[in-house]
């Protein structure tokens, strides 16, 4: 039985009302992948890049035929009518991105809680908070969602290299990581701008510097600062439409697929590139993805991942073991990403009986929602809210670096008392009301500790009982 | 059941690996407040006081010229940010001192690599497991009965270890009733790291009550709240608060002047809330490296090397700039592309931390800092 529990809780969300025993549990926890279902219709009403890109081309096309934009006169007439539209169409995205902000956190909740394969639910947003985008920056909250959903869900499946161009070339990470307005010192466009407009132009190297550190060889992987240099020369050229401001904004289209990423030649470094000892000839805008590639397949980045892949499940103080054999397969494969989940699913150092890790907020009130198989709040802002009190809004870390993953980073004093009055309050609002003792029993078969089941039996009151069930040291760990 | 605040100190204690003698309070020190305001993401010591006296610096910060001009000349070289008029106005009492091109023994360019060893102590990331701030707890007068408290949800690097310390965020809710909170207590204590967070967190709770809903934010009411938390005889010792924000690639004109203005409504909050406390406390404000000399193109700069540190409050022996200025024609860049740094952060805050409390400032080198390269703590930074 105890096999059971560990894969609903460590590898999943929590069972949905209790926990079904089975004589296979890594059979279980495989056969969701076969049934993996990257755009399930739960998702269907979601906004996309193509919507959110449509969306902002009509209020475009509504501003110019309202004449919102005062076209005035003078010298500086067009330059100030610019200016004054591109900042209203970044206000308008603004304003409609909390709308898919909220739309898509409801979603990813909704999703997350009803899901039959809730093991891949977790690697979905393990590699979503690998690639971290963060909802901080103001522009980026409409793009969040559809991240997750366009550019990550589809290619959890398959090699390392194509997760990594995905989400290397999604507007939110362009947004992100101010790879927007980067130019090459030596592009086409900085060399016909005149001294004045030069000097605001050049290189950004944080997406650079972030994808060798954060997204592949990780910080000891080693590069050196030339080569962040060097890839962020090389990535020059990929921007996104309508976003763009100043020289570079009046050298592209604004109507151009706005809010879409898109390969701006002018912008772009020429010359051979010189990154971890390998020589790029400049193919434009092919660069890019020729490297990631390459940075997709480096031993590094075999080990960085799977060290990060194999805490993630099987704890902070995961065996070496476990990480050596998932970087051998992993250079064996060139990535493959199902060759990885399979080593780690059957690892016998994945299975210890005893917890590894308390759960995230987020994992924590998908598990409450499951566990008390409740529906989904009305409020659509309520999950959202709930999220940000207890520390861990829907895609919006402090950092690039994600949220963290490592048990002292979520089990601070405060932390812990938030977690408490959350569940105190959730039995209030829960929408069915539910029976701790029974559930306890269901939901924890091998793993309830006597010293839990007799707090709960003697509860002064239901709600009381329920309160420290879902506050209680099982429902915390995984 | 035990009283929770004996059974901390008890936990503290054995944390320690002491005796359990009742000890009075030292009066060396104890009445002495410090608060570390960490800028999380690198901030731009060259934005916040500006090397206005350097004959290359109206060039090479050529776009950002505009926001230094309205800044307040504090000598003959620096000009401090519009923004912080509470903290040019404690520099003219002489209640703040800065400490320029300062850096902490990390010369790579990882934010969070940095943070990890300006929060550790060590010389390389992730080295030393605990954080400095929490070993400082075991060096005062009087450890066990010392309280140092992160305000912030999750307990941050600097003050994880042995030593007991809380956190503590606002919280807009009430609290669920005594009954269920003693019963959690019941529920946790077999288990010791939910025991431990779960009973700070209470006596926090006890200590600050229900803060009403505070915004991010309203530095204002974050700094009264700190104040709170810090003063008087039964305050934290020991605080510390996180701002974020700095990493300023893009449009940095705009952000700094943001960012620079809530530390300083922060800064100012502090002082009104402390009261005569005031005169018995330090702030440290760092981060963990710089940014470029020069700007990137996106009116923004990069990850850097040497920046700012500040010293604020009523103990410090202000009205004084500490810099070994490095110049910023090429030749004297670090890499050609950074502010060099001339000094130690870890030595200035050794020396700080020693002169504060009345400890001798190379132990708390040795103890807080191992991983600092080699270097005299500073002295007669505070009175």
């Amino acid at each position: 039985m105890r096999n059971s529990e560990i894969a609903e809780n460590r590898f999943g969300y929590g069972a949905r009302g209790k926990v079904v025993r089975r004589d296979n549990p890594q059979g279980f926890l495989l056969a969701q992948m076969e049934g993996y279902d990257a755009r399930p219709a739960a998702l269907h009403a979601m906004p996309t890049l193509e919507s959110i890109s449509a969306e902002t081309r009509a209020h475009m096309a509504q501003l110019r035929k309202s004449g919102a934009i005062e076209t005035g006169s003078g010298k500086n007439a067009a330059f100030i009518r610019d200016k004054k539209f591109a900042n209203a169409v970044r206000s308008h995205m603004r304003t409609s991105g909390r709308d898919h902000y909220d739309k898509s956190v409801m979603g990813r909740f909704a999703l997350a809680t009803q899901s039959d394969a809730p093991f891949m639910e977790r690697i979905v947003h393990f590699w979503s908070n690998h690639f971290a985008v963060s909802a901080e920056k103001s522009l980026v909250i409409g793009f969040a969602g559809s991240m997750e959903f366009e550019a990550v869900r589809p290619y959890v499946l398959g090699k390392f290299s194509n997760l990594l161009k995905s989400v290397e070339r999604h507007p939110a990470m362009l947004i992100y990581l101010d790879q927007v307005q980067s130019v090459g010192p030596n592009s086409a466009l900085t060399m016909r701008a005149n001294p004045a407009a030069r000097r605001k132009l050049g290189l950004n190297e944080n997406l650079a510097r972030e994808i060798l550190e954060l997204h592949t060889l990780g910080v000891n992987g080693g590069y050196s600062q030339e080569d962040v240099t060097e890839f962020a020369r090389a990535l020059t050229g990929r921007t996104v439409g309508a976003l763009p401001r100043g020289t570079i904004a009046r050298t592209m289209d604004m109507d151009h697929k706005p809010g879409l990423t898109q390969y701006h030649a002018a912008l772009h470094e020429p010359g051979t590139r010189r990154i971890l000892g390998r020589s790029y000839r400049d193919t434009g805008e092919r660069l890019a993805d020729q490297i990631l590639d390459d940075l997709a397949v480096h031993p590094s980045t075999a080990r960085f991942i799977s060290a990060k892949l194999a805490r993630h499940f099987a704890g902070d103080d995961v065996p070496e073991s476990l990480i050596k054999r998932l970087t051998e397969v992993y250079l064996k494969t060139d990535g493959d990403l199902p060759s990885l989940y399979h080593v780690l699913v059957q690892a016998q150092e994945a299975w210890r009986p005893k917890p590894v890790k308390y759960k995230q907020p987020w994992e924590w009130l998908v598990s409450v929602y499951r566990g008390a198989e409740a529906d989904l709040p009305v409020k659509t802002r309520q999950i959202g809210n709930i999220l940000r009190t207890l520390g861990q809004p829907v895609w919006r870390p402090g950092s690039p670096a994600g949220y963290g993953d490592r048990v002292i980073d979520w089990i601070g004093p405060d932390a812990l008392f938030k977690r408490a009055e959350m569940a105190n309050l959730l039995t209030a609002q829960l929408p069915r009301a539910v029976d701790a003792e029974p559930l306890a029993a269901a939901l924890f078969p091998a793993g309830l500790s006597r010293k839990t089941a007799a707090a709960l039996g003697s509860a002064d009151n239901r709600r009381q009982a329920l309160a420290m069930l879902l506050a209680s040291p099982e429902f915390l760990q995984r | 059941m035990m009283d929770r605040r004996n059974l901390l100190a008890a936990m503290g204690l054995s944390a320690l690996g002491l005796a359990a003698p009742k000890m009075a309070f030292a009066k060396t020190g104890s009445s002495k407040k410090f608060i570390l305001i960490l800028q999380r993401g690198a901030a731009d010591g060259l934005m916040a006081l500006a090397p206005t006296g350097d004959s290359q610096f109206s060039s090479v910060r050529a776009p950002f010229m505009r926001d230094i001009k309205d800044g307040r000349r504090i000598d003959s070289f620096f000009t401090l940010h519009a923004a912080m008029p509470n903290i040019a106005r404690l520099y003219g009492e002489r209640d703040a001192l800065f400490a320029h091109a300062v850096a902490s023994s990390y010369r790579e360019r990882s934010h969070f690599d940095g943070q990890n060893i300006l929060e550790t102590g060590g010389n390389s990331p992730y080295a030393i497991k605990s954080g400095w701030m929490n070993r400082l707890i075991g060096l005062l007068p009087g450890a066990q009965g010392r309280r140092a408290i992160a305000l912030a949800s999750a307990l941050p690097q600097v003050l994880r270890g042995d030593n007991a310390a809380a956190s503590f965020a606002p919280n807009n809710r009430r609290s669920p009733n005594a009954a269920l909170l003693d019963r959690l207590s019941d529920l946790y204590s077999d288990e010791p790291l939910l025991s431990n967070a779960w009973e700070q967190a209470r006596m926090t709770q006890d200590m600050v009550g229900d803060t009403g809903k505070i915004g991010p934010r309203d530095m204002a009411a974050i700094g009264a709240l700190m104040a709170k938390i810090v003063k008087g005889p039964g305050g934290a010792s020991l605080a510390m608060y996180e701002t974020s924000g700095w990493d300023t690639h893009a449009a940095q004109s705009f952000r700094s002047k943001t960012e620079l203005g809530k530390l300083d409504s922060l800064i100012g909050a502090l002082k009104t809330g402390l009261g005569t406390d005031w005169q018995d406390t330090v702030i440290l404000v760092a981060t963990e490296f710089g940014r470029t000399v020069a700007m990137n193109g996106t009116q923004g700069t990069d990850h850097g090397t040497g920046s700012l540190a500040y010293l604020i409050g009523g103990g410090v022996r202000g009205g004084r700039i500490i810099a070994d200025w490095p110049g910023l024609a090429e030749r004297q860049l670090y890499q050609k592309r950074d502010l060099m740094p001339t000094q130690s952060l870890e030595m200035l805050m050794a020396g700080t931390i020693g002169g504060h409390f009345g400890l001798d400032s190379a132990k708390v080198a040795a103890e807080l800092y191992p991983g600092a390269a080699q270097g005299r703590p500073l002295s007669g930074l505070v009175a």
